[in-house]
């Protein structure tokens, strides 16, 4: 065998161990961190964490305790948590209320007090998501409506205060909210990536390999069972969906959804029936896909501009739009 | 002319052939995975993990299968899954309809009664989340 050829088949098996190695080294970079899924119920919704690299596996279980436990503070149902406190004394000391009410109180202005957190005496009277839902007579709902404003929630220090008869009602912002807090602890427990789901809301945050792949999450349709709308491709972010297709009753022939446009006292009938709004703050989207349900979508987008927040439209004809710096594919299957 | 500049004779184009066909094997061998991953239903009530049935034909003792558990009727099938009755106040379980893709769910909130899908390998998920 001369020297030439002992050369030539070095080379050859050197690039062919060169392309092993490439080929090794992208699969363990593309290889996601260990895996923990966990789905159960907190705050009458289904709760869903996918984890990557959660360094002792127990951080999923923890996580749905920092949801259950905001849920004691927040719900309006659970006696003893705060809101429920305040509405059935009109008054509470509470180490997160301030600061939420403050935040959203401008989204309040901004929406015309279509979108008011102290909706919970209408939420109430139409009893969706219950056996009580129902259609209320107009008497009632004028009723009710008298005691929504929430310019007069008062809040000194840590103590919160309503008018007497009014009802707070934070559906409209909780599982955003719980997004935020779960990540923040995630992220603290040192959990490399993963996707937090509350119900509509949804927390994508880090890495599920060394790729760094960005997550890409479906959005379910409003119309048709078995397809989604479509995915949305995020680095991280918060997601959040409010649709017309999840509490409602129909009632000759008309949809009643539990969207409820404070002013009106009857839920929103802007011409669309799911909002999908996408930002970096979990409470906000929450809130902000809310609004942009109550508006419509031409009302919407200085809203969503003035937040650098995007959003999927989909109209009750079935048109989808979207708005923003969005990565956003149609499912096509 | 070159292989003879090379130093090469005939039979090493065998040699060459066989690393070429290892190389090609290497990056094509991801791609013949069995991209028809079997679906599992996951099934949980009050909090716990109760049963974990696999849908497909093979795994199950019949085309359709049903579970009673906390007032909610299930059907499995290799479709999917949804629940068929419930005793619960608002019928929202029933009303999502079936599910047959994984990453989706059905929760009966007064039931405390959740069904999710997932496939046997998350990575081949196509995607990370639902929003509901």
């Amino acid at each position: 065998m001369n020297r030439k050829r002992i050369l030539s088949l070095v080379a050859a098996v050197l690039v062919v161990a060169a392309a092993v190695a490439a080929v090794l080294i992208w699969q363990s970079r593309s290889r996601p961190y260990p895996l923990t899924e966990k789905t159960n119920i907190a705050m009458d919704t289904i709760v869903g964490f996918k984890l990557y690299g959660a360094p002792t596996g127990g951080e999923a279980d923890a996580a749905l305790n920092v949801v259950t436990g905001l849920e004691s503070v927040i719900s309006r149902y659970k006696a003893g948590s705060d809101v429920y406190t305040l509405n059935e004394t009109g008054t509470c000391s509470s180490t997160l209320l301030p600061s939420l009410l403050a935040q959203c109180k401008p989204l309040e202005a901004q929406s015309g007090g279509k979108f008011d957190l102290t909706v919970g005496a209408l939420s109430t009277l139409w009893g969706f998501g219950s056996e009580d839902a129902r259609l209320p007579a107009q008497s009632e709902i004028d009723k009710a409506k008298q005691t929504v404003d929430y310019t007069e929630l008062k809040t000194d220090g840590s103590t919160v205060t309503i008018r007497d008869g009014q009802q707070l009602d934070l559906g409209s912002i909780g599982k955003g909210l719980a997004c935020d807090m779960v990540k923040q602890y995630l992220e603290t427990a040192g959990v490399k990536g993963g996707v937090v789901s509350v119900g509509g809301s949804i927390c994508a945050f880090g890495k599920k390999s060394d790729r760094g792949e960005a997550w890409t999450v479906a959005i379910k349709h409003p119309r048709e069972e078995n397809r989604f709308l479509g995915y949305i491709r995020l680095k991280e972010g918060f997601l959040s969906t409010s649709g017309d297709y999840e509490q409602f009753f129909e009632q000759d022939g008309k949809r009643y959804c539990h969207l409820l446009d404070a002013t009106t006292g009857y839920p929103a009938e802007s011409g669309l029936c799911s909002v999908t709004v996408v930002c970096d703050n979990g409470m906000l989207s929450d809130a902000l896909s809310t609004v942009c349900f109550l508006l419509g979508e031409e009302n919407s987008k200085p809203i969503l501009e003035s937040y650098n927040a995007a959003a999927v439209f989909v109209t009750t004809d079935g048109e989808i739009s979207t708005f923003g710096d969005l990565d956003f594919t149609k499912d096509e299957s | 002319m070159k292989a003879e500049r090379l130093g090469l004779r005939a039979g090493d184009g065998v040699i060459y052939a066989v690393l070429v066909l290892l190389c090609a094997a290497l990056f094509l061998l991801p791609l013949l995975r069995d991209d028809d991953a079997v679906l599992t239903a996951q099934i949980m009530a009050d909090g716990e993990v109760i049963e974990t049935v696999e849908l497909s034909l093979s795994a199950m003792q019949a085309f359709e299968e049903t579970r009673e558990v906390n007032g909610c009727v299930i059907v499995l099938s290799p479709e999917g899954v949804c629940v068929a009755d419930a005793d619960c106040p608002d019928r929202l379980c029933v009303k999502t309809g079936m599910i047959t893709r994984a990453g989706e769910a059905i929760a009966c909130v007064p039931n405390r009664v959740v069904v999710t899908l997932r496939q046997a390998r998350a990575a081949d998920e196509t995607y990370d989340g639902v929003a509901y």
